[in-house]
Formats: C-alpha cells, sequence, structure tokens
C-alpha cells in the first residue's frame, strides 16, 4: 500500500480528533455530574427526565397544598375546641341556674351567658388566612344577627385542596355544620339562639325551661363533637397523603437522576482513560511523522 | 562513435527533467490537489550500423499525472453526502440548542404557569397570585416567541449562507468553463497544473452541490446537477444558480428547479423541511394553550379585587395567531382571570382555578388527549430524535469522507522517500552518463590526436 504524509497527516489529525471529541465529552460529564445535555443526547431518556420533572413539580405543589391544609384544618380544630370548652362554660352555668337562685344571682348567670354567645358568634366568624373559616367560599360573616334572630350567611361552598395523585379533599366545615342543628322543641335551632334561651330562662328564674335547655345544649355539643370528629379524620388523612406524596417525589427525583446523572466514579476513570487515550494518540502520532529520508541521505 | 555522444546527451536531458520533476512534486508536497507527476521514458528507435542495429539514447515522451478516476470519484461522492449531513446537523443542533430544553427551556415556563395556578387555587381572591398568574402567562409567551423568532433567525441565516454558496458555486462553474478550454485548446499535452485546478474545483462544487462530472474525449469536463447540465463547454454557455425561497435551489434564467446535495442540499433540507416541521409543532402548541387557557377562562367568573364586581365568563386571556406572537391578550390584568364558578359569586370559590390547575395532568378541554405537558415533550423529542439521527449520519459520512480522501491522498500525494529515491537515482544516471560521455571524448581524443603516432 502506498503512503503519502498527506495520508498520514490527514489521518492522525482525524484521529486525535476523534480522541479530543472523547476526552472533551468525558470532562463535559465529569464536570457537570450530567450523561445527558440535549434532547438528542438520549432522545427516550430524556423524554422519561422531561416526563419526571414535571411529575416532581407536581408532587412538589400537592406536598405545598397539604401544609396549606393542615395549617387550615388545625385552625379549624381549635376554634372548635375553643366553642367547645365555652358550652361547657354554659352547660355549668345552665345546671346554676336550673336551681332556685335569688334575682341578683341569676342576673350574674345571665349577664355571663350572654357574654359567652358573643364570644361564640366570633369563633363562628373567624378568618383563617383572611377568609372565613366556617363560611363555604363567601367572604363576609359566617354568622350574622343577635338574641335569638341567628342566621348562616356563608354559602355551601367547598374547599378543595389536592393533596396527592387523584386525591382531592374537601378541608372546610362550615358554621351551618357546626353550629345550627334540628332545634329542640320549645327551642332555637342555632348554638348562639340557645344560649340566649337559656340566659333569658334562668333570668325569668324559669328552672324547667332551663334544665330542658341542658338537654338541648347536648344536642349542639354532640354536632359540634362530630365536626370535631370530622376534622381530626381529616387532618390525619391528609398527614398521610402529604409523607406518601413527598415520598413520592423523592422516588421521582432518584429516577430522573439514575437516567440524567453519571455515576461519578464512572466519570472520573472515564476522564482517567480518555486522558489518557489522547496522550497516547498525542504519541503515536509525533512519532509516526518521523523525519523522512532526506535526513539520512549524505 | 559520435552517435554515442548523441544518446549520451538524450541521458543528460532525460537526467536533468528526471531531477526537475522529482524536485518540483518535493516542492509540491502540500500543496492542496497536487497530483504526483512522473516522467515517461522511452528508447529511441535504433540505427542501422555495419554490425547490427544500435539503440540512439532516450526520449522524455512525457510529464504524466498518477491520477486515478475511481478515487476522485469516490471521494468527491463521500464529499457531498458529508457536506450535506453536516450542514443540515450543524443547523439541527443549534435549533435544538435554541429550543434549550430541558433546563431553559418551553418546560420551565410552563411547569411556571401550572405552579402559578397551583398557589392561586389555595387563595383564589388573592390579587398577587392572580397577578403571578398572568406574570406566568407572560413568562411563558416570551419564552414561546423568543424560541420562534430566533428560529426565524437560523432560517434567514441559513438562506444566507446557501446564497453566498450558489455565488461562489457559480464562480467555480465559470471558472470550469474556462479551463475546459484551455485544456482543450493544448490538446495532447495539456497542463498538469491546469487538470489539478480543475479537479480541486470540481471538489469544491461536489461537496458545495454534489454536482456529478463527465469528462469527454477532447479533454472537457460537463458538470450536471439533478441531470441538468451547468457547464457543457463549447456546446452551451454556463448556466449559473440563485435560490429561490419557495422553489429552492432553481437555474437562473429558464428557473428550473434543481435538487442539489452537499452542503447547498442540507442547508435547503433544514430549511425547507426539517425547520417547517418542527415549526408547524410549535405553532400548534401554542395554539393549543392558547385554546385551552381561554375555554377555561370563559367557563367561569371574574372578581375586581374584593368582590366589587363581576364578569361571567372571563375574557381571553392569550391572544396568538402563531408561536411568533403568542401572547398576553390586550389589557389583561389579575382580576381578568376567571377563578369562581360560572355564576357562583362568591369570593374564594376556587373551582374555576382549579380548572386551571388541571390543565398540568389531564387533556385540555375542548382539545381531548394529550395533556399539555405530552404535547410539549412530542415536539420536543420529535426534534431530539431527528438531531440525533442526523448527527449520526453527519459522523458516519464525515468518517466516509475522511477515509476517501486519505486514500486518494495516498494515490495522488507526493511521497517524500519515494522522491528523495527518484531524485537520487537520476542524480546518479546524469553522473554515469556523463562519465559514459567522458569514456567517449577520452576514446575520440586517442583516435583524433594519437592515430599515426603509434611507434614513433
Amino acid at each position: 500500500m502506498r503512503i503519502t504524509s498527506q495520508a498520514v497527516a490527514t489521518r492522525s489529525v482525524d484521529r486525535l480528533n476523534a480522541r479530543y471529541a472523547g476526552l472533551e465529552r468525558a470532562s463535559r460529564d465529569a464536570s457537570t455530574g450530567r450523561r445527558i445535555h440535549t434532547v438528542s443526547d438520549d432522545p427516550a431518556a430524556m423524554n422519561r427526565v422531561m416526563a419526571l420533572t414535571a411529575a416532581g413539580r407536581m408532587r412538589d405543589q400537592e406536598v405545598k397544598a397539604a401544609s396549606d391544609a393542615i395549617t387550615w384544618l388545625n385552625t379549624a380544630d381549635t376554634t372548635l375546641q375553643t366553642a367547645m370548652s365555652r358550652l361547657q362554660r354554659v352547660r355549668q352555668l345552665g345546671v346554676s341556674g336550673a336551681s332556685t337562685l335569688p334575682a341578683d344571682q341569676r342576673e350574674v348567670l345571665a349577664v355571663e351567658l350572654r357574654s359567652i354567645q358573643n364570644e361564640l358568634v366570633n369563633l363562628a366568624n373567624t378568618r383563617h388566612n383572611g377568609r372565613p373559616l366556617f363560611g363555604g367560599t363567601s367572604d363576609g360573616a359566617a354568622v350574622t344577627g343577635g338574641g335569638t334572630a341567628f342566621t348562616y350567611s356563608g354559602d355551601n361552598g367547598q374547599v378543595m385542596r389536592r393533596v396527592g395523585p387523584d386525591d382531592m379533599v374537601k378541608i372546610n366545615v362550615t358554621a351551618q355544620d357546626a353550629f345550627f342543628f334540628t332545634a329542640p322543641p320549645g327551642f332555637s335551632d342555632n348554638v348562639f339562639a340557645l344560649v340566649e334561651d337559656m340566659a333569658a330562662a334562668i333570668e325569668s328564674g324559669d328552672t324547667a325551661r332551663a334544665s330542658a335547655g341542658l338537654d338541648a345544649l347536648d344536642t349542639a355539643m354532640s354536632q359540634i363533637s362530630r365536626q370535631l370528629t370530622t376534622v381530626g379524620a381529616q387532618t390525619n388523612h391528609i398527614e398521610a397523603a402529604q409523607m406518601r406524596t413527598a415520598d413520592l417525589a423523592a422516588a421521582l427525583s432518584t429516577e430522573r437522576s439514575d437516567l440524567q446523572d453519571v455515576d461519578i466514579a464512572d466519570a472520573i476513570l472515564r476522564l482517567r482513560s480518555q486522558e489518557t487515550a489522547y496522550e497516547t494518540a498525542l504519541s503515536a502520532v509525533a512519532r509516526s511523522l518521523p523525519p523522512n529520508l532526506a535526513s539520512f541521505l549524505r | 562513435m559520435f552517435q554515442g555522444l548523441q544518446s549520451a546527451l538524450t541521458g543528460i536531458r532525460a537526467g536533468q527533467v528526471g531531477l526537475d520533476t522529482a524536485t518540483n512534486n518535493v516542492a509540491n508536497a502540500s500543496t492542496p490537489g497536487y497530483t504526483r507527476q512522473r516522467v515517461d521514458l522511452a528508447s529511441r528507435s535504433p540505427w542501422q550500423s555495419v554490425s547490427g542495429k544500435i539503440g540512439q539514447g532516450v526520449d522524455v515522451t512525457s510529464i504524466s499525472r498518477m491520477r486515478e478516476g475511481f478515487l476522485d470519484s469516490r471521494a468527491r461522492v463521500t464529499g457531498a453526502a458529508a457536506g450535506f449531513a453536516t450542514a443540515r446537523s450543524g443547523l439541527l443542533t443549534q435549533t435544538e440548542a435554541l429550543l434549550g430544553e430541558p433546563d431553559a427551556g418551553i418546560q420551565q415556563s410552563m411547569l411556571g404557569m401550572f405552579d402559578a395556578f397551583d398557589e392561586l387555587a389555595l387563595d383564589p381572591s388573592n390579587i398577587a397570585l392572580r397577578d403571578n398568574v398572568v406574570a406566568s402567562f407572560d413568562a411563558l409567551g416570551g419564552r414561546i416567541r423568543s424560541v420562534a423568532t430566533t428560529w426565524s433567525q437560523l432560517a434567514d441565516a441559513g438562506r444566507t449562507r446557501m446564497d453566498s454558496a450558489l455565488v461562489e458555486a457559480n464562480q467555480l462553474l465559470g471558472r470550469v468553463d474556462e479551463l475546459n478550454r484551455h485544456i482543450a485548446a493544448a490538446g495532447s499535452s495539456p497542463s498538469n497544473s491546469a487538470l489539478d485546478e480543475r479537479d480541486l474545483l470540481l471538489d469544491r462544487l461536489s461537496s458545495a452541490l454534489g454536482v456529478t462530472t463527465q469528462v469527454r474525449s477532447n479533454g472537457m469536463v460537463d458538470v450536471s446537477l439533478d441531470g441538468e447540465r451547468l457547464v457543457e463547454t463549447s456546446v452551451n454557455p454556463v448556466r449559473t444558480l440563485s435560490y429561490d425561497t419557495t422553489a429552492g435551489v432553481i437555474i437562473d434564467g429558464t428557473g428550473t428547479p434543481v435538487s442539489a446535495g452537499g452542503e447547498v442540499g442540507g442547508i435547503h433540507a433544514f430549511v425547507a423541511d426539517d425547520l417547517p416541521t418542527v415549526r408547524a409543532q410549535l405553532d400548534e402548541l401554542a395554539l393549543n394553550i392558547r385554546d385551552a387557557v381561554n375555554t377555561i377562562n370563559a367557563g367561569g367568573s371574574a372578581a375586581e379585587p374584593g368582590g366589587t364586581a363581576w364578569t361571567d365568563g372571563g375574557p381571553p386571556l392569550l391572544a396568538a395567531t402563531s408561536a411568533a406572537d403568542f401572547g398576553l391578550a390586550a389589557g389583561v390584568d389579575g382580576s381578568d382571570v376567571a377563578t369562581a364558578a360560572l355564576g357562583n359569586h362568591a369570593l374564594h370559590d376556587a373551582t374555576n382555578v382549579l380548572r386551571f390547575a388541571a390543565l398540568r395532568d389531564q387533556n385540555p378541554p375542548g382539545l381531548g388527549a394529550p395533556p399539555l405537558d405530552d404535547r410539549l415533550r412530542s415536539m420536543v423529542v420529535g426534534l431530539g430524535n431527528t438531531t440525533a439521527d442526523a448527527v449520526a449520519r453527519s459522523d458516519t459520512q464525515t468518517a466516509l469522507f475522511t477515509n476517501a480522501t486519505a486514500a486518494r491522498q495516498a494515490g495522488h500525494g507526493v511521497n517524500l522517500d519515494e522522491e528523495m529515491v527518484s531524485l537520487v537515482q537520476h542524480q546518479r544516471a546524469l553522473e554515469a552518463v556523463s562519465r559514459a560521455m567522458t569514456a567517449i571524448d577520452e576514446a575520440l581524443n586517442t583516435l583524433i590526436n594519437r592515430t599515426g603516432l603509434v611507434g614513433r
């Protein structure tokens, strides 16, 4: 075979370029920590990487929504617990009022009951992050009125949170659910008016009505207690979902890393071997371009 | 006796020509397109002497080029294929880089939009979060527009490159025509440097256009592209080429479109085929996003801050006729984002926001499967596959071209060792012939000056 210096030069430069490209690739992989840099490096893997990125971002938002939902539910729980403890006090006062007392003492009981009524209305109108906690999706007060005439002014809107893949949860309890109930005979249909009923009965010395009111109060308390159970169950559900979603997010990011990232030990090893290969190619080329016959003819 | 002197003279001449040719080869060892030359020698016809036929020395019949047509045609065919594949893959790689996936591409902006929906779903009355949704539309619009614009610029740059490549090719065609005339005029002994130059021009024409060549008996070369003869010296004048945005490469005058190979063909394949395909997908994606978002917004109610006024059926939020003008509709702000269910004027109702948020992984309303993110990915991965394929082909073709080039250089190029040997050989021959001349001269000297003096 005939060989000329130009042919040797062309082939040598070509081989050097190939080696240099290999070295560049290995060094890029090692320095960026990525195995694939553009879609065309590995379209199938990049398709998966992009799908995993999108799914990961979705899981992140679900974890955030779950945290928000838990804050919301905790506020609802605290508020309803407070309402329960105030009703316990109403019950104590009702028991005292159910026995025959002098007028001035009955007056003291009635005053305290009316102040508790006020507290309860305020609890029902609690706002969380600038919106009524028990008012559905409306913006105004959840409960309006005074004396024995109270109405629910919110709506039946549901506050929904997506806390996991295909896991949409309703997190709100309305004042309608918690504080309104089927009216016991002779009494009002809501907690606030019921407290006023009690206050009025004790004030007027009607012990029979006051003691009947205690039964009505039990209905009210069991209504709130049911809602507390619902809130507690939702909190448990969402906490579990949040953990699961966070686990899923971690699994997605692991899989993405497996597809996209290099094994560092492997990358370093490849960089080393590419370096050696390049140096070998350089020295081989240096030897294959020797001085020609002209140097030896005298 | 005298004949011997003549023979020695031809030997000296042949030696000189041999030395000159070898020196010229050495001098041109690195000249692009140079073909090594060889002195062809033939012995002169003998004359009839009394004692028999005696040779009359040596003739330099020609100085020939050591060129093989097969090596040339292989290098040109692979050169055209490599020019095509390299130009196309280079442009596709740039197209992909301009798309910026996966880290700085449309997907990140689109996920930003979905995140804005999810955040608004937590507090739909919050005007800052609604403004954030509008800002995310703007960011997505900016990203898509920038991809569309830079792609158009890339296509423009490709067309400019094609124009200048064709201007150069036209000059080359003219030069080939000119050389054809010189070579034909020189008849049977054309100048080797003219032939080398013409071969070099044909190489450049092949890698630029993918032309085919045909040698005629008078030494002229016809150059054809896609069956159309561009150079047909002394039959037709040279036909030049130009680029037409609709028809592609056309022949000036007749306007006949021709399918070019080589670099021009590669750029044309990209500008006329690859880019429009992916650009149409980008346009469709932009229109899909516009339709999905506007449909959902029209299906809800939008509130002024604080719920002071309501609009049933939110206005279009996005406007686009293609990816190039995709963006916010005029005058849109956060209060135009419909958050509540249609007709439900509840400030904290997030029903419609949840429909927006569902765009992340559900089929967009009115468009059917698949979801927007899948549509984006199928475009990105489609381009990725095309690019990967083009790059692989370019690598293969370039390797083949390098091989063919090296094979041709091995066949046509100058081997310095060979030339050194040939220099020494001719030098020695020259010395030997000189020695022969001296011998004849001394014999003649004896004959002329010493004849009759023997024994005196």
